[in-house]
């Protein structure tokens, strides 16, 4: 516990600073976490001013809602990615726009960075996520990914891929069953490293 | 309904994959004060905002930089800990004990004291997302009983130890504790009445026997003061 945040610990002092109206706490947090909320919500809305917009938002009420934070319920870049998840599709839905398949990446879209103001947490959260999710059958993986960035129901998912509803239903709980699985059986190689 | 099944569903609902009705009550059991449950709830919602990061990160403009700094900005005020030494003086004019919870009590009897106490949450951070834990602070007995569950035990030659924190960042040692092989634990402390307000509670993971002053990181932390 040092004087000075310098790693994905201390988000949670960033975020008690931004309770107490730091604004140095926010830029901070924003330097840190702002390519990953941006990079979350543009695959959400699939167009950069738009993803931009939304991702200065999230920015915003974290600055307007941070007294009411509570770290008990969560790691505050996982706040900040489910506020960011949930304000893109709010903006979907309020423009009418139906959620479009997974797709691969557009070549065209600008270049993902390759996380320069990320930490290590987030490198270490975002490696083992990407192991969870490899280890999800397919099916199940593009069903999860529909329902998280697209923010489909499980009837249009069921309808988008041509498939019975409850297949659907199964395949996102099996699916989430087993990324905590994977995820805990990592975290547990932690501990034992 | 027991416990572990609605672990499944708490998943679930982090994810938004709950109808109203498969959630309210869920919701209830949580508010309700389970430790178990809420523990769950903020490991699942750990998950679902980690699930954001199967994309790459991508950099915004400089203007998007610009336009939160020009909304939110505000008088700036003093974020950093306190110096280790003020800390330090806080620490010795301050003994904390923890006490081992008496075999003897009644189960009845602690079933009266969790339900009239103050329930303050803690998440796990970094190096153990899944941990959580739940204090029960006793206002009126100065008592904290804190559960905590997920956690990873304590590599060899070191043990956990549970910090008050003070608003203006002083650290005082709560006492030591360890967990289970399943990564359950308790631990139950007296809180100085000399210590004035709690703003934060949290774990390091420190050398065996504790330390004066925290040197490890933080495994869990909680914020009491609104």
């Amino acid at each position: 516990m040092d004087s000075v945040p310098q790693s994905g610990d201390d988000d949670f002092a960033l975020m008690e600073a931004i309770a107490r109206r730091d604004q140095g706490a926010l830029a901070s947090l924003y330097d840190r976490h702002s390519g990953t909320v941006l990079g979350t919500c543009l695959r959400i809305l699939r167009d950069r001013g738009e993803a931009e917009e939304v991702a200065g938002d999230v920015f915003i009420e974290l600055w307007d809602r941070a007294s009411r934070y509570d770290p008990g319920r969560g790691h505050p870049l996982a706040y900040l990615l489910n506020l960011a998840r949930s304000r893109a599709i709010d903006r979907l839905r309020s423009q009418g726009r139906r959620a479009r398949m997974f797709v691969e990446p557009d070549p065209r879209e600008p270049a993902a960075c390759d996380d320069p103001l990320g930490d290590s947490m987030t490198a270490q959260m975002r490696g083992h996520l990407d192991r969870a999710l490899a280890d999800l059958a397919p099916g199940q993986k593009r069903a999860l990914e529909l329902a998280y960035f697209d923010g489909l129901s499980h009837s249009e998912i069921a309808s988008t891929l041509g498939e019975p509803l409850g297949t659907v239903k199964t395949r996102i709980r099996q699916g989430l069953i087993r990324m905590r699985e994977t995820l805990d059986a990592m975290y547990g190689e932690g501990a034992a490293s | 309904m027991t416990c572990a099944e609605r672990k499944d569903l708490l998943l679930l609902y982090a994810f938004d994959q709950l109808e109203p009705d498969e959630a309210r009550p869920l919701l209830a059991h949580v508010r309700g004060g389970c430790p178990r449950c809420t523990g769950e709830l903020a490991a699942a919602r750990t998950i679902a905002g980690q699930m954001g990061l199967a994309v790459p990160a991508v950099a915004p403009s400089s203007g998007v930089r610009a336009r939160v700094l020009a909304a939110t900005a505000s008088p700036r005020v003093r974020s950093r800990w306190i110096p280790a030494a003020g800390a330090a003086l806080l620490a010795a004019s301050v003994t904390a004990v923890a006490i081992l919870v008496p075999a003897q009590r009644g189960v009845h009897a602690l079933r009266q004291e969790l339900a009239a106490a103050r329930v303050v949450s803690m998440a796990g951070t970094g190096p153990q997302p899944r941990a959580a834990a739940r204090i029960f602070w006793d206002e009126g007995r100065g008592i904290w009983h804190v559960y905590l569950a997920n956690m990873k035990p304590a590599d060899p030659g070191r043990t956990y130890q549970l910090w008050f924190i003070t608003p203006d960042q002083a650290k005082v040692s709560a006492g030591t504790f360890d967990v289970g092989r399943e990564g359950a634990g308790e631990i139950t402390v007296r809180v100085p009445p000399s210590l004035g307000k709690i703003a934060m509670a949290a774990v390091t993971e420190e050398p065996a026997g504790g330390v004066p002053q925290p040197t490890g990181a933080i495994q869990l932390a909680g914020k009491l003061e609104t």
